[in-house]
């Protein structure tokens, strides 16, 4: 099954992201991204629950965190 | 043994800092920012936490703005090459440590000198000079690595900031010691070593960039494997990967992270006024022997000298052979050497860990060798 994930730019953006997704209680995992699901080679992203991607989406967007979604 | 060179690097460590070394290398020991399997994610979550508390501690709420070096020593010449163009004119002080003063040689700076030494209205007066005459940035250390002195950094900050010059600062001899915070002090590059004030292990040094600092002003000093965006020709365009080429000192920063801990936890003005406690001793003992020269008489943490009619390096030695660490010479600070008149000074460096024992088993012992 397709991963479902934010893109971030860097490793410390990942960990930045979760930050911000803890603080509003969205569970999430660091993960690393294939270079087949980024453009650029290897990456970071932040995987969370379907039900939460809303949410979370929200929450990267508050928080000025940028990101892609692939 | 006695050690009072703990201007060169903190001895002993806390045992918070051996626990933290040995829990890295046992538990934590991937390669940060290089995988995603749980031994590089276990050393990556050790490596973000030490960026979330040296941000804070020096201020700031952003781990980004933290990018480790292998030392104070790069962090200065990643600030100074990143930021600084040939025949930019710079503003520096005269007692400044070859970590400062040979990259700007070699950036091909023009620099402007301020007297360390005068008072601070003098020294504010002299730099506004200099930001008159065209200067784009001032560089300089918070404290002097020879002599108790401590510049007027948070004045210089203002000024900086007043005047839309930057400044880089090298907070070698204060991180741990001095209160800085990088906003409030308007600090715009703090370079700083782990394995100084903050009781870290040597290795490591790190970059803080203000957050009002444009990061697109700033070119990567080295250019390597940043565990991301493989294919991009170029270092990544944000901190702190664009300026972390190469593997990261991990060990060395899970041993920050347990410093910064143990400074915080003991108190950086605890730790000033232990050091200074120490000094002042040994300063008032040192006073009343005339066959000792003290350069700069104030309370600090480090205090210079010389024990008349023998050369520094001889003395060092002396006081090496009754268990005695100290450092003799010229301290990588020609500059401020030529301050003292002579070929070179023996250096006291304090730590917390020093003792009024200690201090007056050294009175004893440098007593007995200046009338031998």
């Amino acid at each position: 099954m397709k991963r479902r994930f934010f893109a971030l730019s860097s490793l410390t953006y990942a960990y930045k992201a979760k930050d911000a997704l803890d603080l509003y209680g969205i569970k999430s995992k660091i993960i690393r991204l294939d270079g087949n699901e980024t453009k650029r080679g290897c990456r970071y992203g932040i995987e969370t629950d379907e039900r939460d991607r809303g949410a979370a989406r929200s929450a990267l967007i508050g928080s000025g965190i940028p990101f892609t979604e692939p | 043994m006695i050690y009072f060179d703990n201007a060169a690097t903190t001895y002993p460590k806390p045992g918070c800092v051996v626990d933290a070394v040995n829990g890295f290398i046992k538990h934590s020991g991937g390669n940060a920012g290089r995988g995603g399997h749980r031994l590089s994610m276990a050393a990556a979550e050790v490596v973000y936490e030490c960026r979330k508390k040296t941000a804070g501690f020096f201020g700031i709420n952003d781990p980004s703005r933290v990018c480790f070096t292998s030392g104070c020593t790069e962090a200065l010449n990643t600030a100074i090459f990143g930021c600084i163009r040939r025949k930019d004119k710079v503003i520096t002080s005269n007692i400044e440590h070859n970590s400062v003063r040979r990259p700007l040689i070699a950036a091909g700076a023009e620099t402007l000198f301020f007297d360390a030494f005068s008072e601070k209205d003098t020294i504010l007066s002299q730099i506004g000079d200099g930001i008159k005459k065209g200067a784009s940035a001032v560089v300089c250390t918070c404290a002097s690595n020879v002599f108790p002195l401590v510049l007027p950094y948070r004045e210089i900050g203002a000024l900086c900031r007043e005047k839309g010059v930057l400044f880089i600062a090298d907070g070698a001899q204060a991180a741990g010691i001095y209160d800085i915070d990088v906003i409030k002090d308007n600090v715009d590059v703090l370079c700083i070593p782990a394995h100084k004030g903050l009781y870290g292990i040597t290795g490591c040094g790190a970059l803080i960039l203000s957050p009002s600092f444009d990061v697109s002003r700033i070119r990567p000093l080295l250019y390597g494997g940043s565990g991301i965006n493989s294919f991009e020709a170029s270092m990544p365009e944000d901190p702190p990967e664009k300026l972390e080429a190469g593997t990261l000192p991990s060990v060395s920063i899970a041993a920050l992270s347990a410093g910064v801990d143990f400074v915080k936890k003991t108190g950086v003005s605890n730790i000033r006024k232990k050091e200074h406690e120490i000094c002042s001793y040994i300063l008032s003992m040192l006073s009343e022997n005339d066959k000792i020269t003290v350069y700069h008489k104030n309370a600090g943490s480090v205090l210079c000298f010389n024990v008349n009619g023998i050369p520094s390096e001889r003395t060092g030695r002396l006081l090496d052979g009754y268990g005695i660490c100290v450092r003799a010479g010229f301290h990588c600070a020609p500059d401020a050497h030529k301050y003292t008149g002579r070929d070179g000074a023996v250096r006291l460096g304090f730590s917390v860990f020093n003792t009024k024992e200690e201090a007056e088993r050294f009175v004893e012992i440098i007593d007995m060798i200046s009338r031998s």
